[in-house]
């Protein structure tokens, strides 16, 4: 494929958090974003595991950091803020990808597993917003790019309590579109679709891999994603390509939810 | 609300993201949409052709993007109400591109009238130039484009075509199909790794426009409906297209990419 460098699509001199990046579609974001030119802030839950993805990511060229940032802490994103504003000093794009999936009936869902999937997908993700906002706002170039599933859109059985937790984060994506992008910050959505990555995958082997043919086979494209494929798209949102999209949830999934 | 950043970033100079491929963009001679985005692929690196109903204003817009960029820029007359010319068309791209990969479905007209004062011939002339016409440009370059198991298809739809305004019915159907279309057609294409999806602009400001409309209906517009406090710029759409018809957007089919914040 032909690497495109249009400068438009370049985020030179850019400051780019993505949390949860160390596993998954996070880090292929991060991977992204470095490529394009941004300095990469990535969380993941302890700050060993941060620090030595981001050493991995700067062995292939990046300029990444990594922090510790455990989402279902409270009082955990105002303190990933404060870190981000002492140590860093700016950003222009903020990736919420952090995220928890706990499969459940809602017949047997414990109101403990509600909780923890609304407080990292959902509660987590705002606050550490907001109080990024007055960073992102200085920027100039502000975006919030925040990673949201098929589930937000078509619910699926077995998971009621998380695709309800990712349809709140679409919404707020709509509200915080029309509060924010008056003052120069551009919020919008991602839903991958048919991402093979560990948040979704069995453990084990053999199941893992009919899991992933049947996901391939069920997509129009039959096949499943590549996360470098979601990390382009998002790459596209939080550049100043898409300068006139705010509040867009793209759906980023070979046509399963078409 | 004052806008913080009431000023479009500046227009971007290309880089090659579509370097290696061909592009027919429809409804591409005017001052909007269409020329800008074919100016937009064409400084990405695309081989692009230019099509038009109007032979005039074609090849003059057709000359200014070879003064542009130096290199001679394809262009053919087009009726997108005329399956011939379509088809035509279609070959042309064939023979002068030497196969399609990308096709953009611009042509598109309004009208502002109620319901009730809707004359069938009204009704008709919108559907069967913006859907009938996106329909036929498609049918026409998919076969085309499965053949050689690569493609990319962008229509333009509209706002419209999910947020209600008062007297555009017609448009609005037609834009709503548009999106239909492209959401069925996708799954059709899929398989064969070629890709449908939509642009879908709010209002985007050229000189065309701001002739032909009331300069208070405009800032009325851009004051209740425009977020950025400004109206879109061509190329803004046209950067939208870009990345759906490029390799950048390689997982996406029968999606509708929002262009301004009104779906929210």
């Amino acid at each position: 494929m032909h690497d495109p460098s249009a400068a438009h699509f370049r985020l030179d001199d850019r400051v780019a958090l993505v949390t949860g990046g160390t596993r998954g579609i996070g880090t292929a974001i991060a991977r992204e974003l470095a490529a394009a030119g941004a300095r990469i802030v990535l969380t993941g839950r302890d700050e060993i595991g941060a620090g030595s993805c981001a050493a991995a990511l700067a062995a292939e060229g990046a300029d990444a950091v990594g922090f510790g940032y455990d989402a279902r802490e409270a009082g955990a994103a105002a303190r990933l803020a404060e870190r981000v504003k002492r140590e860093i000093g700016r950003l222009d794009i903020l990736v919420n990808n952090a995220a928890v999936l706990r499969p459940h009936l809602v017949a047997r869902l414990r109101e403990e597993e509600f909780d923890e999937l609304f407080q990292v997908n959902v509660k987590s993700a705002l606050f550490l917003t907001k109080a990024l906002q007055p960073l992102l706002q200085i920027s100039g170039h502000g975006a919030v790019l925040n990673i949201t599933a098929a589930g937000a859109h078509a619910p699926m059985a077995g998971i009621g309590a998380y695709c309800a937790s990712k349809a709140a984060l679409v919404n707020l994506t709509r509200t915080l579109a029309r509060e924010w992008t008056p003052l120069g910050i551009r919020v919008n959505a991602l839903t991958p679709g048919s991402t093979a990555t560990d948040m979704i995958l069995p453990v084990d082997a053999e199941r893992r891999e009919r899991f992933v043919a049947e996901m391939a086979a069920q997509n129009p494209m039959n096949r499943i994603a590549e996360p470098v494929e979601i990390a382009r798209a998002a790459r596209f949102l939080v550049s100043d390509a898409a300068s006139y999209v705010t509040g867009h949830v793209m759906v980023v999934d070979g046509g399963l939810l078409a | 609300m004052t806008a913080a950043h009431p000023m479009a970033p500046p227009s971007p100079h290309g880089h090659g993201l579509l370097v290696g491929k061909t592009v027919l963009v429809t409804a591409a001679a005017g001052t909007g949409i269409g020329f800008a985005t074919a100016r937009r692929c064409a400084e990405e690196g695309a081989n692009v052709m230019l099509s038009d109903l109007h032979a005039r204003r074609l090849s003059t817009c057709a000359d200014a993007l070879e003064d542009a960029l130096g290199r001679p820029i394809a262009r053919e007359v087009c009726d997108v109400r005329s399956n011939v010319a379509v088809e035509s068309l279609l070959a042309a791209a064939d023979e002068r591109l030497g196969g399609l990969d990308v096709l953009v479905n611009n042509a598109g007209l309004g009208a502002t009238i109620d319901v009730v004062d809707t004359t069938d011939e009204q009704w008709d002339r919108v559907l069967d130039t913006n859907l009938s016409g996106t329909f036929r440009c498609l049918r026409a370059a998919l076969p085309r484009m499965t053949a050689r198991r690569r493609g990319s298809i962008v229509n333009l739809a509209s706002i419209v075509a999910w947020r209600a305004e008062r007297g555009q019915a017609a448009y609005a159907s037609s834009k709503a199909g548009v999106l239909a279309l492209t959401r069925c057609v996708a799954l059709e294409a899929a398989p064969f790794n070629v890709r449908i999806n939509a642009v879908v602009p709010s209002l985007a400001l050229h000189p065309h426009l701001e002739k032909v409309s009331d300069p208070a209906f405009l800032e009325k517009m851009v004051r209740e409906n425009e977020v950025f406090g400004r109206a879109a710029e061509p190329w803004e759409i046209g950067n939208a297209v870009v990345f759906l018809a490029s390799d950048y957007s390689s997982y996406m089919t029968g999606e509708s990419l929002s262009v301004s914040c009104r779906r929210a």
